[in-house]
Parts: structure tokens; sequence; C-alpha cells
């Protein structure tokens, strides 16, 4: 669990507004999020362009990666009440400082080894077959596997969003909508 | 691991259900991130907060540089009159590029039942949704390529290029220019207004000026408005 305790800079939420947040992000209610993180967007990019001298479109991209971070660490319950302002200010600036480094040139003996985990398990041709297959899904299929796996939305509660009759029976169903998805990705190759 | 490597060792039995749980779950959310991030930037751009000060950056300091210029110069008439003319395309520019923060909506019901007809047009389409204009592009290449391409095609290929990361406004008048030629009843009001636009970003006010004027004089046009107050921030 990430924390970070200097002061109380947490997007102007209390402790209990914020796991209002995070309860209501859990359901699948984006809006609490959305209205709070998206104020806050251009305090965080003001703040990264002054501190490391950005460009105004790689503080842009850097926020907003950071954002939708934020929003899975939220999802994942991994980041607790603390200082959240910062934390998202220094994730956005990790990113650009990175993306920084590897965009400058250096020469074939100074490159490092990379680490095994460097390259994404896929690549843009794969996203372009996967939407062609996510087209064809069921639309109930694509609620379920959104909600469980990109929302995070948690089993019993997709269970009362679908009117589901029991926890057991969706965790059937997504099993189901896995593998159809698994059948139309690679049939649609 | 790449598309290939992957089929292969689905069809050969050897990807796990717990592996294809774990790449599905990570393309889910390559995928829905990007969503996630068009929907956010369409809201912080309600704002005011957008990506593309690319405009305005190219406006701003093509501005101050002139500023500058103006005040060693501004004794010579024609430094002051091409002062002039930048100072008074920059609130028109901006606003324009303002207008090109909302993507315009694609009519999918009448793109839809061409979609079969070639798989290009569906993968352009799910491509400008997703705003992926760079990929979009692409694919509406490939269908013009094949000889299939129609009006709607050259439209969306129009828009791409204004939307894209580095926009070609020049390629965008062209594409809506084969649009119109292609068909001359389709898109007339969305094809005057992106052309005014494209022109207005190409600091080409006097194509620019009759092209705003078609869309303030047809009756059908959702533009009317924001071509107005283009022309009016022309004449500031």
């Amino acid at each position: 669990m990430l924390t970070a305790t200097t002061g109380n800079r947490n997007f102007g939420l209390t402790p209990d507004e914020f796991d209002a947040l995070t309860d209501k992000l859990g359901r699948g209610d984006e809006s609490l999020f959305e209205t709070i993180f998206l104020r806050h967007f251009k305090t965080c990019l003001d703040i990264l362009k002054r501190k490391y001298n950005t460009s105004h479109e790689d503080a842009y991209d850097s926020v907003m990666w950071a954002m939708l971070r934020m929003r899975q660490l939220l999802l994942e319950r991994k980041v607790a009440y603390g200082n959240l302002e910062a934390y998202v200010v220094r994730m956005a600036a990790n990113h650009y400082l990175k993306a920084q480094t590897r965009s400058r040139e250096i020469s074939m003996e100074e490159l490092p080894e990379a680490p095994m985990d460097a390259e994404p398990a896929f690549d843009e041709e794969m996203l372009n077959v996967l939407e062609i297959a996510w087209a064809k899904l069921g639309e109930k299929c694509q609620l379920i596997l959104k909600g469980f796996y990109y929302d995070k939305i948690e089993l019993k509660h997709l269970t009362a969003l679908l009117d589901d009759s029991s926890e057991a029976n969706t965790r059937k169903r997504k099993e189901r909508c896995l593998n159809g998805l698994r059948k139309l990705f690679f049939e649609s190759c | 691991m790449n598309l290939k490597q992957y089929l292969e060792k689905h069809n050969d039995g050897a990807l796990g259900d717990a592996e294809w749980e774990q790449l599905a779950q990570n393309m889910m959310q390559a995928q829905f991130d990007r969503q996630k991030q068009s929907a956010w930037q369409r809201m912080l751009a309600e704002k005011g907060i957008t990506r593309t000060p690319r405009t305005a950056a190219r406006v701003f300091p093509m501005g101050w540089r002139l500023l500058a210029a103006a005040s060693v110069l501004f004794v010579a008439a024609m430094a002051g009159w091409l002062l002039w003319e930048q100072t008074a395309a920059a609130p028109a520019q901006r606003l324009a590029a303002g207008h090109l923060e909302q993507p315009f909506r694609l009519d999918q019901g009448a793109v839809r039942g061409e979609k079969a007809m070639d798989i290009n047009r569906g993968r352009a389409l799910e491509a400008f949704n997703n705003r992926h204009y760079e990929k979009a592009v692409q694919y509406l290449q490939s269908v013009e390529a094949a000889g299939l391409a129609k009006a709607a095609d050259y439209f969306q290929l129009g828009l791409c290029l204004m939307y894209q990361q580095k926009p070609d406004y020049q390629g965008a008048l062209n594409a809506f220019a084969a649009a119109r030629q292609s068909d001359p009843a389709v898109y007339t009001d969305e094809i005057n207004w992106f052309s005014g636009l494209c022109y207005l970003l190409l600091n080409d006010e006097s194509n620019a000026r009759p092209r705003l004027q078609q869309v303030i004089d047809s009756p059908s046009s959702r533009n009317r408005a924001a071509a107005g107050e283009l022309l009016q921030a022309l004449k500031r």
C-alpha cells in the first residue's frame, strides 16, 4: 500500500470523502472521481511545467497517464489517503523523465541490458485484433469483462448489476465470456 | 511476444487459461485506457484545457517574434502591415483550433452498411472512433487504393488528416475536395466548415472567408454561429 503523508493535499477530499470515492469507483461509478481529478488536472499540469520545465504537450500527456494510473491504483485499492496530489505529480514526473531518457540518443555501447519486463506483452497489431473480436462479442459479455477486468468491479457488485442469481453464476458467465473472447480473438487473426 | 507467436501457441494448445486471462486483461487495460483518455480529453477540452497549444504554440511565438521585429522596424510600413496581418489572424486561428478539439461524430449508421464491403473501411471507422487517426488514414488509403473510396471515405480521410498528431491541413483540403467531387450532395455543410478551418490554420484568410460565408449562408449548417464568430475574429 502506497501512502504519502505530508500535509493534507488530497484534492480537497476528507478521509471520508476519499473512502466514498474509492467505494463508488469500486461499484463502477466514476463520476465523483472524474469531477475531482479532472478539476485538478490543470494544477498538476502547471506544477509539472513549472518544476520540470516540460512542454505543455509533454506535461499534458504525463499528467493524463498519471491520472489513468491513479484511477487504476484506486480501483485496486493500492493507494491510501495521504497526499494524493503530490503522488499524481510524482507519477507524472517519473513518466516524463522516463520518456525523456528513452528519447535521448545514446550509443549502442551505452545501452544497458533491457530488463525482462521491459517489452510489452502485446503489440499494436494485437490491439487491432482485440478491437475486431470485441465488436463481435455480445453486449452482456462486454459488460462483464470490462466491468471485471478494467473497472475492477467486484463479482458481488457485478452480480447485482447483472441481476444474476448468484456470484458463482456470474463467475461462470465471466469465464465463458473470456473463453468466447479468446475464440473470437484467434479467429480474427 | 507478437500476434503470430501467440497464435502459434494457441494453436499448439500451449497457451494456458491463466496466460490468456493475463494477456486479455492487459490488452483490455490498454484499449479501455485509450477510450478513457479520449473521454477525459473531451471533458478537459470543455473546460478549455487542451493538449494542443500546437496551433497556439505556432501562433504565439510567431506573434512574439513579429512583435519584437515591429519594435525595431515599426517605422517600416511593410513590417507594420505584416504584424497587423499576423495579430489579426491569431484569434481566429485559436478559435479554429478550439473547434478541432471536439472530433466530429461520424454518422455510424450511414457507414455501417458499407463496412461489410471492405474490412478496411470498418477498421478505419473503429480507429477513428478510438482517435487513432494515423491508423485510420492507413485503412482509408487502402480503401482508396482498392478503388472503393466514396465521398464518405474521403471526408473521413480529411478529418483524420486534420485530427492526427501532426496535422496535414493541405492533405485534408485535398481529401475534402475529392469528397465533393465524388458526390457533391454529401457532407456539403461539413466540408465547407472544415475546409474553412483548414484554410484558417494554414493562414490562408482569402480562401477561408468564402468557405465560412458558405457555412453561414446555408440554413442546414449546424456551424453557422461558429462560422460567424470566426469571420468576426478575422475582422478584428
